[in-house]
């Protein structure tokens, strides 16, 4: 056991490492950024193609361009390169391109095209000595967040949304297991009921359709089509109202209060938990199904043990050994929340964050966030690797 | 000696049909007899013959689209298919038991073989804790498993084949059962391993006195265990007979066929005799004789159903040719 965990926990530092350089690399390689949208938006404003050459190098400092990829993550990972190393050593190491050259290219037909190629002004350890660098995600520091709350500390930004997401995705979670497992094993004990039919109907159109879909249906019924008919209605969005409102039969309803808040979280954790239900209704069934027909069932009955025994201890506790491999990736989704329900429903969790972040190009932000997520996937796999060795004993951790 | 001629099961007109979506498989259809205490009956016939669900149709265990559509149960005087569902819970694997034919895949995996033993005790006579546990040892010891204490606390992944079918076994003759029935219970088990598990079998009966039914195909086994036999073909009984009687002089065709497809020690034959064909489907099962079109004897009759008739006294076989 404690081998198989110290191997286990290097193979996930070194994984996670590698996921992180992966997405940051994929980060500042995609197209776009803020040098292209400060462009754009030059372009836009005095319709002239040239662009201050000043903003520019200010954008490249501030979102740390001017950095060659692997220091710009291992500032990221580590806080290094920070400076010269004990005063001199290295002062004149180059770790970036402060200026890059340029290059005029002239194509046969006469065209004239101006490309980045080398250096002109290189970047040293020395000349990076008073930046703001952060004690490096290794160490619990996220940085700072670049464009959102600017210079406010990503972790402080991820606190204020973390309790919204976690409240709607554990509720939802919770919701759709107690829920999903007993229709599963219903569906299997009653196959090709009706039951089962409209189970199975419901469940396929649960996963067919987007989950934006679904949120947009709840709003145009529970919202707006509520609201216009003069029934009582539920908010559209937010996580708590901005102004007092007045729900028809009910009276008025506080601005921020528990219920006004109570009512807002009704439509996204219903959209999330009926999806989950969707899909998890149907694997516990399919589970279920295959286990009901294993010899040991029959063995069961055989000797007397009751129909309801049968399926609860000897048929669901085999059922529920692949289930397990779905949870690993709950504690991972739990914080990692719902982009697209949050983004429909316009609620402040850490996956709206996310959508957030990756429009305005807080490195910092989205980075953390898909970090924490790495981490907490690896840390699920693992306790779903020990749970399988103590629900199912034919499995050894080796 | 009286008790041992009691009968404890009479089964009568037995029907269990599938209802699939190809048509409706007429699995058994039509089985009588008689088993008294004490007494060991074969069941013998090809895969698909019927045996595995007259037995299942017993414990009333077959599985949907199965069901018994006819006939009584008589155990102990008792018709079961007439008894709640509740009353017939509380019969299985008390006074009536059952051996699978895969010992390995029978014992639920993610319990301990001695739970799993004890579950059987607790159920049916409301042993728990120690009590159970003191039982637990002396059924495993019974079956002959040496260091019970260690045996109750591993799983069935952890035994061999053999050793599974020994709990299974114990787990069967936890309560004892009336009638225990063996489905197959040595097929999947190595030759060697099959040898003892039929003598522990043996031993198990001369000891508890139970009435057994041995399914199987495999005359060798039926020779060694049983004291009658039954010979079952495409969901019909085709022949009874007392087993020393049924090796001696078989009367059906097909039993014939059956005995000559068996290899006889010393006996060098250049190959072994063969039953044409195949079991018809049981979906439309030919009209007449179910076995007349791989029999080699048969005559214009045979496309009438015959009856079953009793050629000789606690003889009865189903052919025209002893009409």
């Amino acid at each position: 056991m404690t081998t198989f965990l110290i191997r286990r926990f290097v193979q996930m530092f070194f994984v996670t490492v590698v996921a992180a350089f992966l997405s940051f690399i994929l980060l500042y390689l995609a197209p776009g950024g803020p040098i292209d949208e400060l462009r754009g938006a030059q372009r836009q404003n005095d319709g002239m193609s040239r662009v201050d050459q000043t903003d520019v190098q200010r954008v490249r400092e501030r979102f740390e361009l001017d950095f060659y990829l692997p220091f710009r993550f291992s500032r990221w990972l580590i806080g290094w390169p920070s400076g010269p190393i004990f005063g001199a050593i290295g002062a004149d190491w180059q770790v970036g391109c402060s200026i890059p050259g340029q290059v005029r290219l002239v194509y046969p037909d006469g065209r004239v095209e101006i490309i980045e190629e080398g250096c002109e002004v290189p970047l040293t350890l020395a000349s990076i000595e008073d930046r703001r660098v952060s004690n490096g995600v290794f160490f619990g520091d996220f940085g700072l967040s670049q464009t959102i709350l600017r210079d406010r500390p990503v972790m402080t930004l991820i606190m204020s949304r973390l309790p919204y997401t976690l409240s709607l995705m554990g509720t939802s979670i919770l919701l759709s297991i107690l829920i999903a497992v007993p229709i599963g094993i219903y569906s299997a004990v009653r196959q090709y009921s009706r039951f089962d039919y409209t189970m199975t109907t419901i469940a396929f159109i649960g996963s067919s359709l987007p989950s934006f879909v679904f949120g947009i249906f709840a709003i145009l019924i529970f919202s707006i089509l509520a609201q216009r008919a003069g029934l009582p209605y539920l908010p559209s969005g937010n996580a708590s109202g901005a102004r007092d409102w007045v729900m028809p039969y009910f009276g008025r309803i506080e601005a921020g209060s528990l219920v006004d808040r109570g009512l807002r979280f009704i439509m996204p954790v219903g959209v999330l938990t009926f999806i989950n239900i969707a899909g998890w209704s149907r694997f516990i069934r399919a589970s279920m199904l295959e286990v009901l027909q294993q010899d040991y069932v029959r063995t069961a009955r055989a000797k007397g043990v009751k129909e309801r025994m049968v399926i609860i201890k000897h048929a669901l506790r085999n059922a529920l050994i692949p289930f397990i491999t779905l949870l690993a990736g709950v504690l991972a989704a739990l914080f990692g929340g719902a982009l697209i329900t949050e983004a429909v429903f316009n609620w402040p969790g850490l996956g709206r964050l996310f959508i957030d972040a990756l429009g305005r190009h807080d490195y910092n932000v989205v980075m953390a966030l898909l970090f924490v997520n790495v981490v907490l996937l690896m840390i699920g796999i693992l306790i779903a690797d020990i749970l399988y060795t103590i629900v199912d004993p034919r499995i050894r951790l080796s | 000696m009286a008790n041992v001629n009691r009968e404890i099961l009479r089964v009568e007109g037995l029907k269990t049909h599938f209802f699939t979506d190809e048509g409706v498989v007429q699995a058994v259809d039509g089985v009588d007899f008689v088993l008294h205490r004490g007494e060991t009956l074969g069941i013998v016939g090809e895969s698909g013959s019927g045996k595995s669900v007259t037995s299942l149709s017993l414990l009333r265990l077959v599985s949907r689209p199965g069901r018994i559509v006819e006939g009584q149960l008589l155990f102990d005087g008792v018709d079961l298919t007439s008894i709640s569902e509740e009353q017939m819970r509380a019969i299985r694997g008390d006074r009536i038991s059952m051996i699978f034919q895969q010992p390995t895949t029978a014992l639920n995996p993610v319990f301990r073989v001695g739970d799993q033993i004890i579950e059987t005790l607790t159920i049916h006579q409301g042993l728990q804790g120690n009590e159970a546990q003191q039982r637990c040892r002396e059924l495993l010891t019974m079956v002959g498993l040496p260091d019970p204490e260690r045996r109750m606390r591993q799983y069935p992944h952890e035994l061999s084949g053999g050793q599974c079918q020994r709990i299974m076994i114990a787990m069967a003759l936890a309560c004892n059962p009336e009638l225990l029935i063996a489905d197959e219970p040595t097929t999947a088990l190595d030759v060697t391993i099959q040898a003892q598990i039929l003598d522990l079998m043996r031993a198990l009966r001369e000891k508890i006195d139970t009435a057994i039914i041995l399914i199987t195909h495999d005359m060798g086994v039926v020779a060694e265990m049983a004291d009658n036999v039954i010979v079952m073909y495409a969901g019909q009984v085709v022949e009874y007979a007392e087993v020393k009687q049924l090796f001696a002089n078989p009367l059906h065709p097909y039993t014939i066929g059956l005995l000559n497809s068996m290899p006889v020690l010393g006996d060098v034959r250049d190959e072994l005799a063969v039953i044409p064909g195949t079991v018809p489907s049981l979906i439309n099962p030919p009209v007449g004789c179910r076995f007349a079109a791989r029999c080699d004897r048969r005559f214009e009759r045979c496309t009438e159903t015959p009856p079953m008739v009793e050629p000789e006294q606690g003889r009865r076989v189903r052919c025209w040719l002893y009409r």
